[in-house]
């Protein structure tokens, strides 16, 4: 017995209305009654999965609808789940998905089903990650497993719509494969997510890419989104050592935005609309701009690293490479080295983005400037849009990273003289930024500065009295006063960060500072401590000043920590100088003051 | 509960003290308590103690009546309003006649992190407070049905600044208040009721435009890495979180003699700041002795002095000779340490900071 057109054409119906309701009503559902439409559609779903129940039972076991029957009641299942799910009845909607499942158990990779299936093994997945990451994997990864199989055996799947379609001609393959794909992403996506949630960084970072990869083939992104995504991945591989393909992916974001670029400049009408895309595109330049910076600053401070960790020995025994498909893989780890080799972008070449700087590790002073030239032209290109005048936090967190460049490209010049002048560039950025903003408003940022000029004076410093020793003449006046207006500078930024932590009104330091800032504070009293003891003068009365000067710094850090148990742990080295400090200076103090 | 002297009252002129005594609980010591107008009585096994203070409030009266009764008089001020919503990192004027139209985060270095073209209302009571407060509620985004989808969180804040002048001595100060209505927390709180354990890490987001999200939640906690995720919503409330967070100190492992064969980097600084100290007391040394050689007058007494001075320095450099030779000792032991701590570091790194 056939079923009749009409029995069709009334699912085909009910089919239309549930996807209006689920798809454009629903989101206009009121804020009281937000899944309104859902219910509805749930209703009619009831009615449809009543419909085509009956008509399995009156159709033919072997009848040539039976295939197209069980899949929309597949379909219905499916449909229900996902709708008791998005309203919260989670373990109704289990119940859908488990009859979906059993419902198609048969038929799972034929072309009427095949779109059924994944979405199922999708949804699945979806349900289980609330409860047991672990769990929503296999079904994802079953999915993943299945779309694989489908491909390569290069059937063409079914439409959904199309199933429900009553008088059909033609069947809309393009939409089918389209769907196919579409879905096959959202699980690589839900895959990156569970991965991640299992602390499996790294496999969800190539899940990433191959959602990034995915929607460049597909032409199915935002060029904005997709190229500010494909930058921040590249901050994840920088960490992993991954150089190569932080570069990569860099080079690939700044080729999507320039191609965004040119899409912009055929725009004629220059209208609200257009503004705020030209906003966004600059701002998200910018952006992508301070990933550039990143990068450099990272190669040089992982290379020095490298460099310490094998002082003599770096080519025989140094095995870390700054390309993640030469990753050793254990054998317990979940990721294959195959996995690992194909974290680039097909379909695009950005080579010429990548020359501009290297993925190796730095050995030399030379590497190291070019790699030190081209972040310091990325920080500028950013502070064409991050200005000190409007948006001054951002500003300063690029100046901050220009000093860190500085810093970085330090440690590959020999020549202290050179060193110097160096440590004076980032004074001259640091300073620039105390003279510019409001330290009431942006006192964290002033906090850092004022360590770090601390700091910085203390390294010049540091350089000056080696060149001192070092030198066989008399030292000059002149160079002694030198000396002695270093050690006051360092003094002073640190002072000046101590400070900040007075409270307003008292003027006094609380007895306790806040958690997060103590280990700076305490190091900053240290250094004060240590700096009132490199003073150069003969006068006795002023070296008796700064020995007393410097007690008391150093028996207000053995204080504080004798205070505080938790804080001693944190600055547990300088602690035991403090201690040893304390107990000596008194000697010497006495000494001073009776000559 | 008590309050102090009434004699303070009456000594400090800018101090006004008043209290407000709230519904009684389990009277643990079984006092009696009455009061009238500005007088408190504390009655404890027949004996009675009074207090006087600029005005009691019982516990009928509720906050505004204190606010009206007690500030009010005191200062002249001008409050102002504004309130703002922030949907899908978009912001929006809520009292606006258009609000939705996108408003943008400025910052000024003197002035802060503001909203331009924000619109500030001034009232001039409390019911015009929550005149304000109403009429941007009924402009805030329809609840979006898309719940599953962490992309689409509202937040709003209402924000009341108060410009007042004290009379009594003409100063002006600035206050601001801050409310905020943090999106999805009636969700939490449904969930919480029914029981399901939501484990927010662990659910999958449904849609791709948040993509962003999943990946950057991969990088190291660390916010250095990817400054621009700075949400609108923290960025506004910047100088209202206070301002202890130190995003970036860094320790600074490196030794400023990168030949140094030794790996106990830290151990290293300090030996040198003790190696300078030794250096500068021989600097001084150095420079007496060529003094003693160049002619003076009672040479011989300031020869007298300074070899006391050599002396003490000589054995200063002793005491920091076996300072150091203590550091030198402790020194492998710190090595040892230091690499268990890095050990111990990397496996917290790798635990916190993907996923």
């Amino acid at each position: 017995m056939t079923i009749t057109k009409e029995a069709f054409v009334d699912l085909q119906e009910k089919y239309n209305k549930v996807i209006k309701l689920l798809e454009e009503d629903s989101k206009l559902d009121p804020e009281t009654e937000p899944y309104l439409s859902k219910y509805l559609a749930r209703q009619i779903l009831i009615g449809m999965k009543a419909n085509i129940e009956n008509l399995i039972r009156t159709e033919a076991a072997d009848g040539q609808d039976n295939i197209k029957l069980t899949a929309m009641l597949g379909a219905v299942y499916l449909y229900l789940g996902m709708v008791s799910i998005d309203t919260e009845e989670i373990s109704t909607g289990e119940k859908h998905l488990e009859k979906c499942k059993e419902t198609i158990e048969k038929h799972q990779e034929k072309p009427e089903v095949i779109l059924i299936t994944l979405n199922m093994y999708n949804q699945f997945g979806i349900l289980w990650s609330q409860r047991e990451p672990g769990k929503s994997k296999v079904y994802l990864e079953k999915a993943e497993h299945l779309y694989k199989k489908y491909k390569a055996e290069a059937n063409v799947p079914l439409d959904i719509s199309d199933l429900f379609h009553a008088n059909i001609e033609t069947y809309n393959t393009e939409t089918a494969l389209r769907n196919l794909e579409k879905i096959y992403t959202h699980t690589l996506y839900y895959l990156a997510q569970i991965f991640g949630a299992m602390k499996e960084a790294l496999k969800s970072s190539i899940y990433c890419h191959i959602t990034l990869q995915r929607q460049l083939q597909m032409g199915d992104y935002d060029p904005i989104d997709w190229a500010l995504n494909a930058a921040t991945l590249s901050q994840f591989f920088m960490e992993q050592n991954g150089f190569k393909q932080a570069k990569h992916h860099l080079a690939a974001s700044s080729y999507i935005l320039a191609q965004y670029r040119n899409e912009l400049n055929q725009i004629t009408e220059r209208n609200e609309a257009y503004d705020a895309k030209m906003e966004t595109f600059k701002h998200r330049s910018a952006d992508v701009a301070r990933c550039w910076a990143k990068y450099g600053i990272l190669l040089l401070s992982k290379s020095k690293e490298r460099l310490l960790n094998h002082a003599d020995d770096i080519d025989v025994n140094c095995s870390m490479s700054s390309d993640l498909s030469k990753l050793q893989i254990t054998s317990e780890s979940s990721i294959s080295t195959e996995d690992l080799q194909h974290l680039d972008f097909e379909g695009i070449d950005v080579r010429s983005y990548e020359a501009q700087v290297t993925d190796q590790f730095i050995l030399t002073l030379e590497d190291a400037r070019k790699v030190f030239i081209n972040a310091q032209q990325w920080t500028t290109k950013a502070q064409e849009y991050y200005t000190l005048d409007s948006l001054a936090s951002d500003y300063i967190e690029i100046v901050l990273d220009q000093t860190q460049l500085y810093l970085n490209l330090l440690f590959f010049e020999d020549n202290p003289e050179n060193q110097a002048k160096l440590h004076k560039r980032r004074v001259n950025l640091l300073e620039n930024i105390l003279d510019k903003v409001n330290s009431q408003y942006y006192l964290h940022y002033c906090r850092q500065v004022w360590f770090e000029l601390g700091r910085t004076y203390a390294d010049i410093l540091d350089i000056k009295t080696d060149k001192l020793r070092e030198s066989d003449s008399r030292p000059t006046p002149q160079a002694l006063s030198k000396i002695n207006n270093l050690v006051e500078k360092s003094i002073l930024h640190y002072s000046n960060f101590i400070n900040s932590f007075q409270d307003k009104v008292t003027g006094k330091l609380p007895d306790k500072i806040p958690e997060d800032a103590e280990k700076p504070f305490l190091q900053a009293y240290f250094h004060i401590a240590a700096l009132h003891g490199r003073h150069v003068t003969l006068d006795k009365q002023v070296q008796l000043k700064n020995t007393e000067a410097s007690l008391e710094h150093y028996k207000f850090v053995s204080d504080y920590c004798d205070r505080y148990g938790k804080a001693k742990e944190l600055v547990a080295m300088e602690y035991g100088i403090c201690k040893e400090m304390v107990a000596l200076l008194p000697i010497k103090i006495a000494k001073l003051s009776a000559s | 509960m008590i309050s102090e002297d009434t004699e303070v009252v009456n000594n400090v002129e800018n101090v006004r003290v008043f209290m407000r005594i709230r519904p009684e609980t389990e009277n643990q010591d079984q006092t009696a308590i009455t009061s009238d107008k500005n007088i408190i009585t504390l009655t404890k096994s027949s004996t009675a103690k009074t207090f006087k203070f600029c005005k009691i409030f019982d516990h009928t009266s509720s906050q505004i009546d204190l606010y009206r009764s007690i500030a009010v008089p005191i200062v002249a001020k001008v409050v102002t309003v504004t309130y703002l919503e922030i949907y899908n990192e978009e912001i929006r004027d809520l009292l606006s006649e258009t609000p939705k139209k996108k408003l943008t985060v400025h910052e000024k270095p003197g002035l802060g992190v503001y909203v331009k073209d924000l619109l500030g209302f001034t009232v001039d009571s409390l019911e015009g407070v929550t005149e304000m407060l109403c009429k941007g509620n009924k402009n805030r985004a329809t609840g979006s049905t898309k719940l599953n989808d962490t992309s689409s969180r509202s937040h709003a804040i209402f924000t009341i600044l108060v410009e007042s002048k004290n009379k009594t001595n003409n100063k002006t100060t600035f206050g601001k208040l801050n409310l905020v209505d943090l999106a999805g927390s009636e969700r939490v709180n449904r969930t919480l009721a029914t029981g399901d354990r939501l484990k927010e890490a662990g659910k999958i987001n449904l849609s791709l435009s948040v993509l962003g999200n999943v990946i950057s939640a991969l990088v190291d906690g660390k916010p250095t890495h990817i400054p621009y995720r700075n949400s609108n919503f923290t960025r506004l409330l910047q100088d209202s979180l206070g301002g202890n967070s130190l995003l970036v100190l860094e320790e600074q492992k490196e030794t400023k003699r990168k030949r140094k064969k030794s790996k106990t980097l830290i151990n290293n600084e300090e030996f040198e700041k003790i190696e300078m100290e030794k250096g500068v007391l021989e600097n001084k040394i150095f420079v007496i002795q060529k003094k003693i050689l160049v002619g003076g007058e009672n040479l011989f007494e300031k020869a007298q002095q300074q070899m006391e001075l050599i002396e003490d320095t000589a054995k200063e450099l002793e005491h920091l000779d076996s300072t150091h030779q203590l550091l030198q000792d402790i020194l492998p032991f710190k090595a040892q340490e230091k690499s268990f701590v890095e050990e111990h570091q990397v496996s917290l790194q790798e635990e916190e900071g993907t996923g």
